[in-house]
């Protein structure tokens, strides 16, 4: 670890010096970024220096850069379909670089006579080869939506949630979930920061947008993820402002979140502020079996969760350089986080948990170092986090679902299972270095570098020991080492005058890790070395300027967890046979609008994967499981995006997906009944259907009304697995088929719609919103058919303190 | 095969079987059937699949049935329902299932329980340690209603102490001359059995009141977690209670293999001392039985791992299950032929042999055949197919009675 330290410090320094010491010359540099009025990065639009043939045009991050200007006074003028020209002159000295920012109004012209407008960035990022989809969050800031809810909009994506605020989430992408879709934050694992951004936690204020990449991932992604993977964008800053928000919700939810930025005075200083501060009972009723006390007996009735609460709080601050000579961007920051939660049941939902509890803290301070020099760019990044994980089932205690409990005489401690006083300390270290190349005009070259060292140690006093060297071990009290490297190189090349763009991206996967594992009956401790590598290539050819088609395919790698590989010590076996899973991804893809007014748009992606030595826990005996390479896995599907503009003010998003996620190519003739049968436990039919409404100078001038309409469907899908003739067809009543209790295996079809409103007075940068959720009160349902919340209501205040105070 | 020893202490007095028309879950007539298997081998999910005959061919799971989200490891039949021990949706409890139109059906649940037995029409005993881990529950299986409780306190408090505070009755129950046998183990907190002793407790089935604690002393674990498919612990058609050890600790807790067979005599209240089978003696080495022993007719019938297996439990996949005949009375043991030997893992069978009709019925599970071979005692020679899944893993056969 300290080796670790001292060589990404040094790469740190030493390539900033180098950098910085090319960054003199004589001639000048004109750079900046371009927004529109809401503050949204601009992207396309020229940036030209009048009467010469100098200039830019505006790339992906709203950046513009202009160099090797000679010194001199100039018109510079900036200009795009859409928006109204601006121009300014500006006078350069030798060696100046001016840092110069654009704000553009649209223009006159009415939306639906647009014919080619410049894009937002994220517009951009959605029209690269590799398939993205970029969630802008920042028209949402002043909104209690969810992070769920905002992701579910999405096509090809649907996020599991068990209940609520803080609950366990994962996310399935084009069929797949859990291990094998990875989370990056600004394309940075997300493993230094814990839970701060899990997806039921954070609130929607922390985030400027949300990418989902679907397959392939760009190499500045250095992760094994296999079936895609979420990068958590943090909103950017670049004037002072003060962003607090506070919200309340039903089961007493308590969200507030206050972000600042300032800027030194007449410097390249700045200070960062991001927290957040979540609290929930998460109390909600639901109806389940209830046990009679002394007969025993079942009974349905309604009953309320009563140990579910959450309390987190998140800061994080950063201070730094920005569009220096020395550095486009230099930071440090520290980031604090503290989350406690309840844990109220397991997957047997009859008997509830009352005093089971987890904690998550951590300390982790980071740097980044940016640096753009005519055709290379830098970026560096280096985090160490201090991390302790806790859980707490000590309690000898059973409750029943109205708060009752009775301490049997003689009872084991633990009530979900055997008991468990876990304390976990992890060391982690990551750090990624990012170059990129503009090689030619049409050609750009990435390389990239993940580390991410990890140490844990820890203790679980009531946990099964394993005999080791003639003596009992706790084996979490044994040191567990987990070293993964991840090289990427990426080379995007545009041909036919950009109608064509191609990128192909190359990685390598290696890891090393090492700790206490369990055998049948001793302890052994294997030292795991795998190297992997997988590769990508993606195309876009733009059939017209507004229909394109593109296609992308990857082979890649999820290199096993630490507990996959070592067990957990106690009922679960180490398997030093483990290999990493494989899938091949493909993707093809097309997106066009429809009319001559751009008023449809319409997206349709097909994908296929093929997962390869699929990680799955099986049993060994009846005590004992490991995680063993069992299953083949292929998955088809489709996913429709419609995106309508009704009126200026009014526009709707149809979604829908369908994908066909089978288990194939198995070998044992025991479980032959199961080839092609579908992978249980994961919705494979749903669709939403959106509509926004947002209008500004409604009642009086200045004042804005946002409102929003979301219906979410989910066709039912099985739990456990069936053969494929005895599933339930697509629409289809459960009594076609000859598994006479298959409702009991089932989730049901659901129906789910939210409503919001949001206004913003005229007077005062103040923000009022009020949102209903699953306003019909319908029964839904995920994960093991564990029941959420019904109707239940947000109320959010959001004042905004800034030059521009959308 | 290794060169067959055995060492068999048994006394010849007392070893006249009590005569027995039919074994207690094989009717001669009237009877449905009904299997359960596991389909997916991963979560032990399976179906329970009713017919009114034992099949003669290939049985297909994508027929249907009803589904199971555990059945791996199984309950019992009594008359015409069956108890399991889980539900369908893979939760622990008493699980009630009946024939309704040839169809298997929910007829009632009891939460939580862990294990269970039933005396009569009337009365069964169960374990929940959410109500007591000290006490045996006692339930009506007609209505699925706990109608009461017997607390143990007086017998375990002796033997609990700070070192080994955790209890569990979670190991075998069976029901035989009017007795409730069943054990309670003592664990650390780490889930240790620090010695290598069981605790057999003895019910009065009729007055539900506490008989007699008895004490084995060479092994720590009878039956096998409430598994009763695995028949490690079965009453025979003699009236004996037939228990069963497939391993045992050593004083630093490494679990290694040791096959042990003790019976407890009809109505009695201690072992058999003259009873005592070591399958050690006769493989060799460590001996590993996987399911059994079941009785029938002066024989006890299990399925053995036909080497010794290695102290780390290295070489306990490979395929080598056998089935197996021990003679009572003269201690002779037999590998019976014809059968394919079974393999052992998670595409495997844990289920023990079991009696229908006066024959044995053996599940069989390799990578290249899941299914039953039967084995007729009366006729002897090699044991023939019975049936076989076109998918799936044995897991038992239910007997029903056609009332």
């Amino acid at each position: 670890m300290g080796e670790l330290l001292r060589l990404v410090s040094i790469t740190f320094l030493s390539s900033a010096l180098f950098i910085n010491s090319f960054a003199q010359g004589k001639k000048a540099v004109i750079e900046g970024r371009v927004t529109n009025t809401d503050g949204e990065s601009l992207v396309g639009l020229t940036v030209q220096l009048s009467g010469t043939n100098m200039g830019a045009v505006v790339g992906a991050d709203g950046k513009y850069k202009i160099i090797d200007v000679t010194p001199g006074t100039y018109e510079i003028v900036i200009s795009g379909v859409g928006f109204n020209q601006k121009n300014q002159y500006i006078k350069l000295v030798a060696g100046q670089t001016l840092n110069l920012n654009f704000q553009l109004e649209e223009g006159a012209l009415e939306l639906e006579e647009i014919v080619v407008a410049s894009k937002s960035v994220e517009q951009e990022k959605n029209e690269q080869p590799i398939i993205v989809d970029v969630i802008d969050t920042k028209k949402l800031q002043a909104q209690s939506i969810t992070i769920p809810q905002v992701i579910n909009q999405a096509a090809g994506v649907r996020v599991r949630q068990s209940s609520g605020i803080g609950s366990e989430t994962t996310i399935n992408i084009n069929g797949l979930q859990g291990n094998a879709i990875r989370f990056f934050r600004d394309d940075i694992p997300l493993d230094y920061l814990g839970r701060a951004f899990d997806l039921s936690l954070v609130p929607i204020g922390q985030l400027g947008a949300v990418e989902i990449y679907k397959g392939v991932l760009p190499a500045a992604l250095g992760a094994d993820a296999l079936g895609g993977a979420v990068n958590f964008v943090s909103r950017e800053f670049f004037e002072n402002q003060l962003d607090v928000s506070y919200s309340l919700g039903s089961f007493n939810s308590h969200q507030a979140s206050l972000s600042g930025y300032w800027e030194i005075p007449n410097s390249s200083f700045f200070t960062q502020l991001s927290s957040y501060y979540v609290f929930a009972d998460n109390d909600y009723k639901f109806r389940t079996e209830v046990i009679d006390e002394e007969t025993q007996t079942l009974s349905e009735q309604t009953v309320r969760r009563f140990h579910d609460g959450v309390e987190s709080a998140f800061i994080e601050l950063k201070a730094g350089i920005r569009d220096h000579a020395f550095a486009d961007l230099f930071e440090v920051s520290y980031t604090k986080f503290d989350h406690q939660k309840e844990n109220q049941n397991g997957f047997n939902i009859k008997t509830p948990f009352g005093q089971v509890e987890g904690s998550e803290k951590y300390d982790a301070v980071g740097a980044r170092y940016k640096k753009s020099m005519g055709k290379v760019a830098f970026d560096l990044f280096g985090a160490f986090s201090d991390q302790s994980i806790a859980l707490t089932d000590t309690s000898r205690r059973v409750y029943d679902w109205f708060g009752n409990f009775i301490i049997p005489d003689g009872a084991s401690r633990g009530e979900s299972g055997d008991g468990a006083l876990i304390d976990l300390n992890f060391d982690l270290l990551v750090g990624r270095v990012l170059l990129n190349y503009q090689a030619l005009k049409n050609l750009e070259i990435s390389l990239s570098h993940n580390i991410t060292d990890r140490e844990r140690t820890g203790s679980n006093i009531f946990g099964s020991t394993i005999n080791f060297e003639g003596e009992r071990v706790d084996p979490l009290s044994f040191p567990a080492n987990y070293l993964r490297n991840i090289s990427g190189l990426q080379v995007k090349s545009t041909f036919l005058n950009q109608k064509l763009i191609h990128i192909v991206t190359a990685k390598r996967y290696h890891i090393n890790t090492n700790s206490l594992s369990r055998g049948f009956s001793l302890g052994f401790t294997p030292d795991f070395d795998d190297e992997s590598y997988g590769f990508g290539s993606s195309v876009k050819y733009l059939v017209t300027e507004k229909i394109f088609a593109r296609v992308s395919y990857e082979r890649t790698t999820r290199i096993p967890e630490s507990g996959e590989y070592f067990g957990d010590g106690q009922f679960i076996l180490g398997n030093p046979e483990l290999k990493p899973e494989q899938s091949d991804n493909l993707n093809i893809g097309f997106s066009g609008v429809l009319d001559g007014r751009s008023r449809y748009k319409l997206e349709i992606n097909g994908f296929y994967r093929k997962t390869n030595d699929q990680i799955i826990l099986q049993p060994l005996f009846l005590l004992f499981s490991q995680y063993q390479n069992q299953n083949n896995a292929r998955i088809v599907g489709v996913e429709t995006s419609l995106k309508t503009t009704f009126t200026k003010h009014l526009s709707g998003i149809v979604n829908f997906t369908y994908q066909d996620a089978r288990r194939v190519d198995i070998a044992e003739a025991s479980q032959a009944n199961l080839e092609q049968s579908r992978i249980p436990y994961q919705p494979y039919c749903f669709s939403t259907f959106s509509l926004n409404y947002d209008r500004e100078s409604l009642f009086s001038k200045n004042d804005r009304l946002q409102a929003f309409a979301v219906y979410n469907f989910v066709e039912k899908f099985i739990f456990d697995p069936i053969s494929q003739s005895q599933e339930p067809g697509l629409f289809q009543s459960v009594d076609n088929s000859n598994i006479s209790n298959l409702e009991d295996f089932l989730v049901p079809t659901q129906h789910q719609i939210d409503l919001g409103i949001t206004y913003r007075l005229s007077k005062a940068p103040v923000w009022v919103n009020l949102e209903v959720n699953n306003v019909l009160n319908t029964e839904v349902f995920d994960f093991y058919r564990i029941p959420k919340p019904l109707r239940n209501y947000r109320i959010k205040i959001r004042y905004l303190l800034a030059k521009n105070d959308d | 095969m290794n060169k067959l020893k055995l060492t068999l202490v048994i006394a010849l007095t007392g070893m006249i079987a009590i005569s027995c028309s039919d074994d207690d879950t094989a009717p001669q007539a009237g009877s449905n059937f009904v299997l359960s298997l596991v389909t997916d081998a991963a979560n032990g999910a399976g179906l329970l699949i009713a017919t009114d005959a034992i099949p003669t061919s290939a049985v297909n799971p994508e027929n249907g049935g009803f589904a199971m989200g555990q059945i791996r490891t199984t309950g019992y039949a009594y008359k015409d329902a069956i108890y399991n021990n889980h539900n369908d949706a893979g939760e622990s409890g008493i699980y009630k299932l009946k024939l309704e139109n040839g169809r298997v059906v929910e007829d009632g649940e009891i939460p939580n329980a862990q294990i269970s037995a039933i005396k009569d029409d009337n009365k069964g005993y169960y374990w929940n340690p959410n109500l007591s881990p000290k006490a045996i529950q006692v339930f009506n299986p007609a209505t699925m209603e706990r109608t009461g409780d017997i607390d143990l306190s007086s017998v375990i408090d002796p033997y609990v102490t700070e070192e080994t505070p955790n209890i569990s009755f979670n190991n075998f129950m069976e029901v035989a001359g009017g007795k409730l046998y069943t054990q309670f183990t003592l664990t650390n907190q780490n889930g240790i059995q620090p010695y290598d002793s069981s605790f057999v407790v003895i019910i009065n089935a009729v007055t539900d009141e506490f008989e007699k604690l008895t004490i084995y002393p060479q092994a720590y674990l009878f039956g096998y977690y409430g598994l009763k498919n695995a028949r490690y612990t079965s009453v025979g058609d003699d009236g004996y209670v037939y228990i069963s050890t497939w391993s045992a600790t050593t004083e630093s807790a490494v679990t290694f293999p040791r096959a042990i067979i003790l019976r407890i005599r009809a109505g009695e209240t201690n072992f058999d001392p003259n009873f005592e089978i070591h399958l050690d003696d006769f493989i060799g080495g460590a001996a590993l039985m996987l399911g059994g022993a079941t009785y029938l007719n002066g024989k006890l019938y299990t399925r053995l791992k036909n080497e010794a297996a290695a102290p780390d439990f290295s070489n306990i996949t490979a395929q080598a299950i056998v089935p197996c005949e021990i003679d009572v009375n003269t201690g002779a043991i037999k590998i019976i032929a014809g059968v394919p030997a079974s393999t052992f893992g998670a595409t495997s069978s844990f289920s023990g042999p079991q009696v229908i009709h006066g024959k044995v019925y053996f599940p069989i599970s390799n990578p290249d055949y899941q299914g039953y071979y039967v084995y007729d005692p009366v006729e002897g020679g090699a044991a023939e197919e019975a049936f076989s899944f076109q998918s799936g893993i044995p897991s038992n056969i239910f007997v029903l009675e056609d009332l």
